[in-house]
């Protein structure tokens, strides 16, 4: 999944943006307006972590710009402003959520997440495929019955896939929401990652889950 | 609970009751004795009469009396007498008295005695009693020895007495009756002439704190009424506009606080959850964001006792030149690593009598804000004048994206021109709180453009005091 987080305070945005990539985002980040609104408008997030006040453009102009370009990237307003009119301005300029400072870093995970979901037109915390199970929530994975231990970025790749069941996901696809933003990406991680994550669902039940579509990408399917 | 209405009626009705009382006594006195006087005059007069019939004959006393010329006396009858000689020998009495004896008492015949008695028949009655010198009569030798004779006279007082029993009954009853006609009206009365002040303690019953901004009506009030209206009015904008000011200050505490507190558990919870993703200056940033909020603190608590006028400046004579130069010293090295053209022009000897410290603090800001948002490669002059009429400083700095619109907002708390917190320490109070330590010291802290681009922020001292007078801001 790939965020992008604006926020002019430094010392949120990078615990935020360490917080999210430790729980298997690639993350962006901005400090002002400006700069947001243009990572926005040039890359496919799956959700905007946004601050209202911010320098050169502040947060709801640059949601208002956003969607009127037709971009529908979920947004999450982050902000000080806690009145009921600051809240429904928010909604009203096109935010899908609000989250008022100072908050617990578990709930702006959960409802990153939960845009997310969103994004994938997902209501449900619950992926399931043939036997295999994600709990989106927890972060668990279990298959046939077991549960599966994944690293944060075999985990955020699995959901990936998941989420997409159906679809053949492209290498550049998974690098820019699995991986972005990290300058030092070695060119077989990802085929690495998704031989590791192989190997892990194949301890519980040995029927391929995760198939190579060769010069396409690969598909999560039961086949 | 008492009421003025029931302590007015409670206290009318007491005060009518007891002039009622004292009325109707002094009427029922007065008439009493004029009843009594008439009672006694007619007695009186009877007496005479029977004086003018008592008669000296030798050593003996004779009345020429019959029953047809004093009625009354006849037995049976309402009137009685009884005469004696000097030394109290009776000598006649009425057939009313039977074989009864009035007592012997008397005054002159000018002068006679009244008295009341019981009758020998039990009944209560009156009586008046003289010493008089009966004639002699036509054969009484002329060289006789004249000797004194007593009479006493009494009649029933029967009709005396129901006749007063009537008036008490009279006064009494009129007595009551304007009692109970006031007991009904002065209520009643009471009730609608304090109409208004009912209309303003309901009025004051419906305000709270959540109602400030209504007030009192003044028309139409009695005059007792309107200035305490008018009072109730004030104190209440007094505690509108105080009101305001805590939930101002209570709401930029609030807001200016989220962001520092977000910062804090931020850090904190990211260091217990992912030790190993704590950054070396972790620490450092913790410092940073605690100085940040006591910074904010500091200036929000300034900025409310200035509001609340319990700033006081302790004026005295100033030498400006020093104080500015000084304060131009503390930012002459960040200007130049801003590569700022920063200019102090102040006059030698300039001086003033106002407070240096918060002087020094107002001027301290102006010349901080200028070095921190001109623009790089821009200019700072800091110029002063002083006079007899006062002192002016003037803080002029480049500027960019700031146009006339945002010069009312520059003195408000928290307002930025890009609506984004500050990320080099600065609380957004400064300018707000340099407006009120300007007030306080009797100085008028005021923003223009003293060219394209070129924003002047000036002090101007308003009304120069005395020296070492210490005033309080209104």
């Amino acid at each position: 999944m790939r965020v992008l987080v604006v926020e002019d305070s430094a010392r949120l945005r990078q615990t935020v943006a360490t917080w999210l990539r430790r729980n298997g985002f690639a993350v962006d980040t901005s400090a002002d307006g400006e700069e947001g609104l243009w990572l926005a408008e040039t890359n496919d997030y799956d959700a905007i972590v946004l601050d209202i006040m911010l320098p050169k453009l502040d947060g709801l102009a640059l949601l208002q710009r956003l969607r009127k370009q037709g971009k529908q990237t979920h947004v999450l307003l982050l902000t000080a402003k806690d009145t009921v009119p600051d809240r429904v301005r928010g909604l009203e300029h096109g935010a899908d959520d609000y989250l008022v400072k100072p908050f617990a870093l578990e709930e702006l995970l959960a409802r990153v997440q939960a845009l997310c979901r969103r994004a994938y037109g997902s209501k449900d915390s619950c992926l399931a495929l043939a036997d295999l199970e994600i709990d989106t929530t927890a972060r668990k994975v279990t298959r046939a019955g077991k549960p599966i231990t994944l690293q944060a970025r075999e985990y955020a790749l699995l959901e990936y896939l998941a989420r997409r069941r159906g679809h053949i996901v492209t290498r550049a696809e998974i690098e820019e929401h699995i991986y972005a933003g990290e300058s030092e990406l070695l060119s077989n991680a990802v085929d690495s990652a998704i031989c590791s994550l192989r190997q892990k669902l194949g301890e519980a039940n040995p029927a391929p889950l995760i198939h190579t579509r060769r010069g396409l990408g690969y598909e999560l399917a039961a086949e | 609970m008492k009421t003025i209405r029931q302590q007015l009626t409670r206290k009318l009705l007491l005060t009518v009751g007891l002039l009622i009382g004292a009325g109707g006594l002094g009427v029922y006195l007065c008439a009493r004795a004029a009843l009594l006087a008439q009672f006694d005059t007619a007695l009186r007069a009877k007496a005479q009469a029977i004086t003018t019939l008592t008669e000296r004959k030798g050593r003996r006393l004779e009345i020429e009396f019959s029953d047809e010329h004093m009625r009354g006396f006849e037995a049976g009858g309402r009137d009685f007498f009884e005469l004696w000689q000097a030394d109290e020998k009776p000598v006649e009495r009425s057939r009313s008295l039977r074989d009864a004896h009035l007592p012997l008492r008397h005054g002159t015949l000018e002068a006679p005695l009244a008295w009341n008695l019981t009758l020998s028949n039990g009944q209560p009655g009156r009586a008046v009693g003289l010493k008089f010198r009966p004639q002699n009569s036509d054969d009484q030798p002329q060289d006789a020895a004249p000797a004194d004779a007593i009479l006493v006279v009494a009649s029933l007082r029967h009709d005396l007495d129901r006749t007063l029993v009537t008036l008490q009954l009279v006064l009494a009853g009129s007595g009551l009756l304007l009692l109970a006609a006031t007991a009904l009206v002065v209520p009643r009365v009471l009730r609608r002439e304090l109409t208004p002040l009912q209309r303003l303690a309901e009025e004051a019953e419906r305000i709270d704190a959540a109602s400030l901004s209504e007030r009192f009506p003044t028309e139409g009030l009695p005059g007792e009424l309107a200035p305490i209206s008018a009072r109730l009015n004030e104190l209440l904008a007094r505690l509108e506009d105080s009101f305001e000011r805590e939930r101002r200050f209570s709401s930029d505490v609030a807001h200016e606080f989220r962001t520092p507190v977000a910062e804090l558990r931020s850090l904190a919870e990211l260091a217990i959850k992912l030790p190993d993703a704590r950054a070396a200056n972790a620490d450092e940033e913790v410092l940073a964001v605690a100085l940040h909020m006591e910074a904010i603190l500091t200036h929000l608590l300034a900025l409310a006792r200035g509001e609340r006028g319990e700033l006081s400046a302790q004026r005295e004579h100033v030498a400006l030149t020093p104080l500015v130069q000084d304060v131009c010293e503390q930012f002459k090295a960040k200007a130049a690593a801003r590569q700022l053209a920063f200019n102090c022009c102040i006059p030698p000897a300039a001086a003033a009598d106002t407070d240096p410290v918060l002087l020094r603090s107002i001027l301290t800001n102006l010349v901080d804000n200028a070095v921190e948002y001109a623009p790089r490669g821009g200019t700072v002059d800091v110029e002063a004048s002083a006079n007899r009429g006062g002192f002016t400083l003037r803080v002029v700095n480049t500027v960019e994206n700031l146009d006339e619109r945002d010069l009312p907002h520059l003195f408000e708390r928290f307002w930025r021109e890009d609506a984004a917190r500050s990320p080099d320490g600065h609380t957004g109070l400064g300018l707000s709180l340099a407006r009120v330590f300007a007030q306080s010291i009797g100085c008028e802290l005021s923003a223009s453009f003293a060219g394209p681009a070129r924003l002047a922020l000036t002090l101007t001292q308003i009304k120069p005091k005395t020296s070492n007078q210490k005033t309080q801001q209104p």
